[in-house]
């Protein structure tokens, strides 16, 4: 209940001055405003501070009464107030408080009796609205069957949050009892369950820039009941509050982060492009390989180790131009969570980290259009109805990069050509109450022409079928069919006898099914299954044309079935205990038709003691490998704003990506596991202390964490991995362990926000063979190539006033490792160097700072165009972050070279646009 | 490749990376053995260098003196090679040469007392070099900012059955030139001279390839090599095709291990650096260490027959091409009798300027004096008088 809240305070017997008062203030300060009323007239003004946060008034009053001000000063903003007799203002949120009930029930009456009188029977349409408006808040909603009353203690209340008048769900709205401290958040689709014993029940039903409002139920048996909101139109300095306001205290997340779409949509990435990818690195635990490089590593974690979703979908390279933007264009990104740590059992598949990307459902209520134009690319989005029960939303986006190759002084580029695109969409489709339906989609292409010598195109294709079906009130389930591939080609043109192309081809056909049961109030019981059957044709080579001599190849293509069945309960053992444990069981089988080498005993596998082949048929087994993972965590409540969590994990991972070098590569190939090359392990331990302050408007967090990998794959020097037929020979099995510990300080609110990260990690590997050319480093443990101790990591966001927003973060950290020549010798009459160990070097510290300015056009609420404008410099400093140093023979002499990818700053100016829509859900 | 362009490419698309020279400095530096061998078929004494490793570019290796050096085939033949200069030994030509199918092992035997042995090494057939030809084609220099033409060299090779899948190129140039400025008239101090007939005016210049040039026809549906580009001249760059010049390349057959050897050699040593850069690694040779196994030796025991074949490019072949012609950057210096001191005259010559001639008036007094830089004036300074055994002038 709203006036909960209101601070209401005896009136002081104070003398009423029944004065005319002069005040000129502009965008100040609710509470300046209120000091200089209080100042002039004998007044005294109640509210919640928290209302007033960062509410700014402008006043033009000129000798007017302190209700007439009142009323200027609060128009449009939600809030409503009444002066008392003696001169003091109470001000409250969606209603106004009443003191003349028996006045106003007397004027009803009479009301009621002139209108008797005049025989009309029936109250206007705008009467009775206002009076529904007012009572709904005091009506007692009635849920269930008052004959079950006896039979069950708890029940399941359900329901959907949706806009009002509209069918768009809102998503991570929280439902809460406050009485009872039980609380639900609704999913993506806008549905709450909430286990409630029978009753009556105040309800609380809130989220970020909607209005708060609340219901009183009495509640018999379990039941539905839908919501809807409103939409909280004026209060847009709220909007860089997290989306996901639930408390990091009480919930039972452990490295997990709800990325804020509105927040990383501000930070300021190369070349003015908005990439929500990108600037999640910026969270502690998660490391860039470089600058506009693809993949991540979480936690020590290889690039390969971390799960990619696109509603559902796995997507295997979501970047364009090799890495320096990543496919999903942000502005149909719904939602971003990136797991490090007590990943749930319904992920699975990779060791290090999931990345769970959701689209926006599209716009139920009216057609929309956005878009934006930066130096590089332009990119439009369309959202609308298609009936009332279904919407889309498709976005494109394109580069016109290639007349800039035109104005380049290098004459291979002037001949060169580069481009890409991506199309994403999505259409909803509300069958009945129990039933949804989505599809999704997802298509990116890049395509590159080099000069005359080579050409190259790589494609990720996705698509998600969903359906959500809702058994009973607390047992409710989503089933979905997935396809996602991934292929590239290159070719090699430079030489017409020897023309040849290179195909790659990886797909993935997914089944998902998983249920969420809520049996009773201490359960929350997940299950499921799931299935991936992987199709991957290694490569094929092929002459381009006639004259070539190159030799057709093909390699034999792979198949294999992942299929995984899972369980998880989340348990209150009592309100300060609460514990989350799953188990997730793997079977893991790759089939024939296919040839498996055989290699002599007692030798390394290579093509020299490579003996025999054996042949499997159509559908034969050829290898097995079942395996079950858990996943252990706990929450434990030391205070109100204190808590320490504890989680163990452990995951198996069935697809490899071979590379040999530090970055994504778009020419890397992915590889099934077989009978040679087995599944990686990942073990985690962690452990986490969390503190809230300021009224859990400050999150701060301790974690640490111990990583044991078994199975991480190297190769063995020089390996050639493409078209590599005994592909075994030149892989190397190795053992990793990782640990660091993470330092977190959040501020989420108020004019400034942001976050400080600091942490410390290291990733080792150790690679000892039995024979020598098995063996790296001697066989002792090295820093692996991601390997970055100290990381430290600033974003701060200010609204600077209504429309001017300045964001900047800056990013420190340790070099990443090199191997290093460690001497000269003559060979072939020229002066060569060699290496010995590996990553013995760091080339130096690596520090960036950026800087965006976003400013709005005026943010009336019924405007035809919207418009931001942001110019962004990336890199400051202009620091020449060396990427990496290397060394090469140049005319017989040993050069040495550091490359920096953002050597000088680099400055942008990107505009946005939105038509018919609010601006508030982007600015 | 492909990729590695491909990304120089994109970074310059955004003329936003930067490359800065780093010099390297070793702090750990480990002292290894090095062994450079070949055993050919050619009836020529092979050699066998031996070197250490060094810490300092600029310093040359320290070689290996005094130890014993000898070759065994497959029949248990020992061949001793000697110590003709420090580190260096050499076989008699009269003794022993490879033969196809023969299979050689390395022994070494160190003044210290450590031993040392090759993998076993089979010589492969080679296959004829069929032809050695030149077309006009372009190459860009300078990141990319210049695009030069010159004439690109192609080699085709005999398809032959029994002959090695793996190939390596060794490049030998030699071309001659001619100064811009030969000198006439020779300087004897306080502006006197005397006239001289234009000696050291043209020379021979000789150049080693330094890159690793390999090919492998195992992914090929033929052993056919055509069109193989093997070296590039850029005429507007070099004064390589001023005159006159020559290209011996010598084919050899190698064996899958030593292909590999040179392959990585090449990966690891004359890559380009980009955002995909590989793992340096080190790299293994055919030499390991008897007494102990860890021990890590550097080189290969390189086992290969040879063919070779000579090209001739003359000047009038190239003035039938519509390519650039190279131009000295030669400065010519010319003073007036009357404006020219015997200060200034010194000073040029301190400076490493020479007189070449003399500008005579009709009484065979001077009125001119003009002078250019040494290296213009005379070409031993860049290339050798003599001209080499093999030279045949074709003009």
């Amino acid at each position: 209940m709203v006036s909960i809240c209101i601070l209401v305070v005896l009136c002081l017997p104070l003398a009423a001055q029944k004065g005319k008062l002069t005040l000129n203030l502009h965008d100040v300060l609710f509470s300046e405003l209120v000091d200089s009323l209080e100042k002039k007239v004998w007044c005294k003004v109640f509210y919640a501070d928290d209302w007033v946060d960062s509410f700014y008034v402008s006043v033009d009053a000129e000798y007017e009464e302190l209700g007439q001000v009142m009323t200027h000063a609060l128009a449009g903003s939600g809030f409503t107030f009444i002066v008392t007799g003696n001169n003091q203002v109470i001000l409250s949120e969606g209603h106004t408080i009443k003191t003349n009930f028996r006045e106003e029930y007397e004027e009803y009456l009479a009301d009621r009796m002139s209108k008797l009188d005049t025989a009309s029977y029936s109250l206007s349409g705008l009467a009775e609205e206002e009076e529904n408006d007012i009572s709904e808040e005091f009506r007692l909603y009635k849920i269930g069957n008052p004959a079950e009353l006896d039979r069950i203690r708890k029940v399941t209340l359900s329901g959907t949050i949706q806009y009002t008048g509209s069918d768009v769900p809102i998503m991570g709205a929280i439902v809460y009892i406050r009485k009872l401290q039980i609380g639900a958040s609704t999913d993506a689709k806008g549905n709450y369950t909430l286990l409630l014993p029978r009753g009556q029940h105040t309800v609380e039903f809130r989220r970020v820039g909607m209005k708060s409002t609340i219901r009183n139920l009495i509640v018999y048996s379990g039941g539905t009941f839908n919501m809807e909101m409103e939409e909280k139109i004026n209060q847009l300095e709220e909007v860089t509050v997290s989306a996901e306001q639930e408390n990091q205290v009480l919930n039972m997340r452990m490295g997990t982060e709800k990325i804020d779409i509105k927040m990383l949509k501000q930070i300021p990435m190369g070349l003015g492009e908005v990439d929500v990818i990108k600037s999640s690195l910026l969270l502690p635990g998660v490391q860039s390989v470089g600058e506009a490089a693809a993949g991540y590593n979480v936690r020590g974690g290889s690039t390969d180790q971390n799960l990619m979703l696109l509603n559902d979908a796995p997507i295997l390279n979501p970047s364009h131009f090799f890495g320096f933007f990543s496919t999903f264009n942000s502005d149909v990104i719904g939602d971003v969570t990136l797991y490090k740590s007590g990943i749930p059992a319904a992920y699975g598949g990779r060791i290090s980290s999931v990345m769970d990307v959701r689209l926006k459902e599209g716009n139920k209520e009216g057609f929309r259009v956005s878009g934006g134009i930066s130096p590089v690319t332009a990119k439009a989005m369309i959202e609308g109805p298609v009936t009332k029960r279904a919407s889309y939303i498709i976005s494109a986006r394109s580069t016109y990069s290639s007349w800039i190759l035109k104005q380049l002084s290098d004459k291979r580029l002037q001949k060169s050509k580069a481009g890409f695109y991506d199309i994403q969409g999505m259409t909803n489709i509300q069958i009945n109450q129990n039933n949804r339906i989505s599809l999704s989609g997802y298509y990116s292409k890049d395509k590159f022409d080099f000069y005359t010598i080579s050409a190259f195109n790589y494609v990720n294709g996705a698509a998600t079928l969903q359906w959500h079906h809702d058994f009973q009130p607390n047992l409710f389930a989503d089933f979905s069919a997935i396809i996602s591939d991934y292929s590239y080609q290159i070719n090699s043109v430079e030489n017409p006898l020897a023309m040849k192309g290179m195909r790659y081809r990886l797909d993935q056909r997914l089944a998902k099914a998983s249920f969420t049961y809520f049996p009773s109030e201490k359960h929350k019981i997940n299950f499921g299954l799931n299935s991936t059957f992987y199709e991957l044709a290694a490569g094929e080579q092929f002459p381009l044309n006639d004259s070539s001599n190159v030799l057709h190849q093909k390699l034999e293509e792979e198949r294999a079935l992942e299929s995984s069945v899972y369980f998880s309960d989340v348990f209150s053992v009592s309100p300060s205990i609460t514990i989350s444990g799953g188990l997730r069981y793997n079977i893991y089988t790759s089939f024939g038709p296919g040839s498996e080498y055989r290699y002599a005993e007692n030798a390394p596998l290579s093509t020299v003691s490579l003996k025999d082949t054996v042949y499997y048929a159509g559908g034969e087994v050829k290898s097995f490998y079942p395996n079950l993972e858990f996943r252990i965590s706990s929450r434990i409540l030391l205070g109100p704003s204190l808590s320490l969590k504890v989680s163990f994990q452990r995951m198996f991972q069935y697809i490899y990506m071979l590379s040999n070098t530090a970055a994504i590569s778009p020419t890397d190939i992915w590889k099934l596991c077989d009978n040679y090359i087995k599944p990686q392990r990942g073990d985690q331990y962690s452990l986490g202390i969390y503190r809230n302050f300021r009224r859990n408007t400050v999150e701060a967090s301790i974690e640490g964490y111990y990583k044991d990998l078994d199975n991480i794959i190297d190769y063995k020097s020089g390996a050639k991995l493409l078209m590599n037929e005994q592909i075994e020979t030149v892989m190397l099995n190795g053992k990793g362990k990782a640990y660091g510990i993470e330092f977190m300080v959040k501020k989420n609110s108020g004019s400034v926000t942001g976050w400080l990260g600091y942490t410390y990690a290291r990733i080792l590997h150790k690679v000892n063979g039995e024979y020598d050319e098995e063996i790296i480093n001697n066989g002792n443990y090295f820093p692996a190539l991601y390997d970055k101790p100290h990381d430290l990591k600033l974003v701060v966001n200010a609204k600077l006033s209504r429309r001017f927003n300045l964001t900047s973060n800056f990013v420190y950290n340790t070099g990443r490792p090199i191997t290093y020549p460690v001497g000269y010798f003559q060979y072939g009459g020229v002066n060569r160097f060699f290496y010995s160990d590996r990553n013995e070097f760091r080339v130096p510290d690596y520090i960036r700072l950026d800087l965006a300015a976003t400013y709005n056009g005026n943010l009336l609420k019924r405007k035809w165009i919207h418009s931001s404008f942001t110019f962004a410099v990336y890199n400051v400093l202009g620091r020449r972050n060396p990427y990496s140093i290397y060394f090469r023979l140049e005319e017989g002499v040993v050069k040495g070279y550091k490359m920096s990818i953002f050597g000088q700053p680099i400055f942008t100016l990107t505009y946005n646009f939105k038509i018919r829509g609010n601006a508030e859900d982007d600015f | 490749m492909k990729q590695r362009v491909l990304i120089f490419f994109l970074l310059n698309i955004l003329a936003i990376s930067c490359i800065d020279p780093f010099h390297l400095e070793l702090e750990d530096y480990e002292s290894l053995l090095v062994v450079e061998g070949m055993i050919t078929d050619e009836f020529a004494s092979n050699t066998i260098q031996l070197s250490r490793t060094f810490q300092n570019e600029n310093t040359s290796p320290v070689l290996l003196e005094h130890a014993e050096v000898s070759v065994r085939d497959e029949i248990g033949t020992i061949t001793v090679f000697t110590e003709l200069e420090p580190g260096i030994y050499k076989s008699d030509s009269t003794q022993f040469t490879g033969r196809v199918g023969g299979t050689y092992t390395l022994h070494i035997k160190t003044e210290d007392g450590l031993e040392y042995t090759s993998d076993r090494c089979t010589m492969t057939a080679v296959p004829q070099i069929d032809s050695i030809y030149y077309e006009v084609d372009s190459e860009v220099y300078d990141n990319g900012k210049v695009e030069e033409l010159g004439l690109r060299i192609y080699l085709d090779a005999e398809n032959q059955v029994e002959a090695s899948q793996y190939l390596r190129w060794e490049l030998e140039e030699v071309w001659k030139f001619r100064v811009p400025y030969p000198v006439f008239y020779q300087d004897l101090g306080y502006m006197q001279y005397k006239i001289v007939p234009g000696e050291n005016d043209i020379c021979w210049k000789y150049e080693q390839s330094k890159q690793i040039l390999i090919h492998s026809s195992a992914e090929q549906s033929s052993d056919l090599i055509s069109r193989k580009p093997i070296h590039f001249i850029p005429s507007g760059r070099s004064n390589r095709l001023l005159k006159q010049y020559s290209i011996l390349v010598n084919q050899y057959s190698l064996s899958l291990e030593e292909f590999s050897f040179w392959k990585k050699l090449k990966e690891v040593t004359e890559s380009e650096g980009d955002i995909f850069e590989k793992q340096p690694f080190p790299i293994v040779g055919n030499i390991s260490c008897i007494n102990n196994e860890h021990e890590k030796v550097l080189g290969y025991l390189q086992v290969s027959a040879v063919k070779s074949q000579r090209m001739y490019i003359t000047q009038s072949q190239v003035n039938e091409l519509d390519i650039p012609v190279y131009e000295y950057p030669c400065e010519r210096i010319i003073y007036h009798t009357w404006r020219l001191y015997v200060r200034i005259y010194e000073n040029l010559l301190s400076n490493g300027y020479v007189l070449f001639w003399v500008e005579e008036d009709e009484f065979g007094l001077p009125i001119g004096f003009q002078f250019t830089s040494a290296e213009c004036a005379d070409c031993s300074l860049t290339g050798n008088p003599e001209k080499p055994g093999f030279w045949v002038d074709m003009d």
